[in-house]
């Protein structure tokens, strides 16, 4: 059921199971997990199904860090969240990015990949995904030939894409309306939650619209899946004169900020127009339509040996913009959006030019559903670089209030040096690596290649927003245990990127909807519990 | 001013828009020319259907491809993960 929470207007508390505090990849999993369980839950959700500027608005923060601008840009506030522009790549975090590593600070899950892999598997239904396959089965459908790159240095990274666009709130929209155990409100702003007097319980949460309709819900257990940043921000404000923020009993909740820093660390120049890396190292779209990409990543045994953080990277395959192909291509664009392209004639005449490889262009593109080769100006080597968990890198609450009088976020996003020395090494090792397999030298960007410290940090975001909430047994190191559940308070949970300790190099989402189906399970178990208790 | 490539390249999608045009309407216009001889007229009507065509055309394409295309609208998102 889903109804709206501005036409449902102000009344009596909405009881049930379980509040889901919005609708993003954690809160639509969770909820979907509970669709004929005899337990009630209700979704809420601050948009509607739409982006609308004023709901936007709410995410709206400062930054004194790091320039990024994932606070206003980088989450979406309506039903599916941010998934709403996600772009699907789906990879699990690597083992070693669960253990603690001595020579990174505050590293380390209080959970292993074995523990998180049965629902990784899950993830793949939840994602699109469909039947695992290994890589070297992808890579023989694919055709794909990979170089040997240095042991124990680098490794070939292969990516899975979930169907593009996977927006959650399309895809899973009509079973949860359909689902008579999930109630579904929408335009319902999380305003305020009440806990119990000795605040080791939540007792209620109230939501509010925009326009001023107020509804209380009570429940047994209350999760958060507001994404990094807006998790933290609801539990701070929570503070009161008398009390810490709920879960800040040791000053975490919004500490250890982490992105992933994505950038251009190095350049492939090769004298060959149409290189063979574009060959390897690219998208590939399987006979199912289902699309991959090839990359590079860190081995574990590099990250060990040189003390490094993770790190992957990707080719992005800079064209000669005067080739007939690329053209062909700008005329193309042009077209999809309803214009014909500027300096039209002249164009033309490039395709007419350079009719041949057009031509061979079209023919590969039809035959093998690749991507086409363009005539090459550049290879641009684009790596993202895991962040070190730094209690400063900080989510904190401003003094300016959002339309719903609620205090504002203020990102402070700050880098290590780790995060430098680890681009550095890795784009030195990929130049090697691919200078030895004869795909030509690599020019390593001038902010990498002086001495440290020497250049700003040539990186930036990624919208990849993370461990605001982080996860470890001991409340002394983190704000929710194992389970995801808030220390100290004994109905509150947190779903969702803002628990990950650390991040790997991999693309959160996978890795948030493995965890929300596992936590499922947990509160499945819990509210059980709490039922047969109950008088 | 234009370049030499600049009208090369006119000329050539003009030829083809012409060409495009024609093809459409040409069919058309014969069974036209059967029903109601015009004579010498019909080279005139002939010029301006086609060249007409060839208007309706560079309005039409960019508009199709764009229906035929543009499916992802609405958030502005780019390909994150």
């Amino acid at each position: 059921m889903i109804e709206d929470l501005r036409r449902l207007g102000g009344g009596a508390p909405i009881a049930c199971d379980l509040c889901l505090i919005g609708a993003g990849a954690a809160g639509i999993t969770v909820a979907r997990e509970f669709i004929g369980s005899g337990l009630t839950v209700c979704l809420v959700e601050s948009g509607g199904f739409d982006f609308d500027n004023q709901t936007q608005a709410l995410y709206a923060g400062k930054n004194v860090g790091l320039p990024e601008h994932g606070v206003d840009i980088g989450r979406l506030r309506f039903f599916g969240g941010t998934t709403n522009h996600w772009g699907g790549r789906c990879t699990p975090l690597a083992p070693l990015d669960f253990a603690v590593r001595p020579w990174i600070p505050y590293s380390g899950w209080p959970i292993t990949r074995n523990d998180l892999d049965p629902y990784y598997r899950r993830a793949r239904d939840v994602c699109g995904l469909g039947v695992p396959r290994t890589p070297a089965e992808i890579l023989s459908e694919l055709a794909l030939r990979p170089p040997t790159l240095p042991p124990n240095l680098l490794e070939l990274k292969l990516w899975e894409h979930a169907p593009y666009p996977w927006s959650f709130g399309a895809v899973y929209r009509e079973e949860l309306r359909k689902a008579a155990d999930i109630h579904v409100l929408l335009h319902a702003n999380l305003t305020q939650i009440a806990t119990t007097t000795a605040r080791s319980a939540v007792s209620a949460i109230t939501v509010t619209s925009l326009e001023g309709a107020s509804r209380v819900i009570t429940a047994r257990c209350y999760v958060l899946c507001c994404g990094a940043i807006e998790n933290a921000r609801q539990l701070l404000s929570t503070a009161d004169e008398t009390a810490p923020a709920l879960g800040n009993g040791h000053d975490l909740v919004g500490r250890f900020y982490m992105d992933h820093f994505r950038g251009q660390v190095a350049t492939l120049v090769t004298a060959d127009p149409q290189p063979e890396i574009e060959t390897v190292f690219n998208y590939f779209g399987d006979p199912t339509q289902r699309l991959y990409q090839t990359g590079i990543e860190l081995s574990p045994e590099a990250q060990r040996d040189q003390n490094l953080l993770n790190a992957c990277a990707v080719f992005d395959y800079e064209g000669d913009p005067q080739s007939g192909i690329a053209e062909a291509q700008a005329i193309w664009r042009q077209l999809q959006q309803g214009k014909w392209a500027p300096d039209i004639g002249e164009k033309v005449w490039r395709v007419l030019r350079d009719l041949d490889g057009v031509a061979a262009m079209v023919r590969r593109r039809l035959s093998t559903d690749r991507h086409p080769l363009m005539p090459l100006k550049a290879a641009l080597i684009v790596s993202d670089i895991e962040q070190a968990p730094n209690p400063e890198s900080r989510v904190t609450l401003s003094n300016i209030h959002d339309a719903l009088g609620q205090r504002r976020v203020c990102v402070d996003w700050r880098a290590t040096a780790l995060e430098r020395r680890t681009a550095r090494h890795f784009a030195l090792s990929i130049g090697s690596a691919l200078l030895r397999v004869g795909f030509g030298r690599c020019r390593v960007e001038p902010w990498l290649a002086g001495p440290p410290g020497e250049a700003p940090l040539g990186l930036g975001e990624t919208y990849h927003q993370s461990g605001t909430t982080r996860m470890a047994a001991d409340p002394r190191f983190g704000v929710v245990d194992a389970d995801c559940r808030v220390h100290g308070v004994e109905n509150l949970y947190v779903a969702g990127s803002s628990v990950f300790p650390t991040g790997g190099h991999a693309n959160p989402t996978f890795t948030i909807v493995a965890l929300a189906l596992r936590l499922a399970d947990h509160l499945k178990v819990v509210l059980r519990q709490f039922a047969r208790a109950a008088p | 001013m234009m370049t030499l490539q600049e009208i090369l390249g006119w000329s050539v999608l003009l030829s083809l828009l012409l060409a495009a045009s024609a093809a459409m309407i040409m069919p058309v216009l014969s069974r036209f020319e059967r029903a109601f001889p015009l004579g010498r007229a019909r080279w005139l009507l002939r010029s301006v259907a086609v060249a007409a065509g060839a208007l309706a055309l560079w309005y039409a394409i960019p508009l199709i491809v764009q229906a035929l295309y543009h499916t992802n609208g609405g958030t502005g998102g780019d390909r994150l993960g």
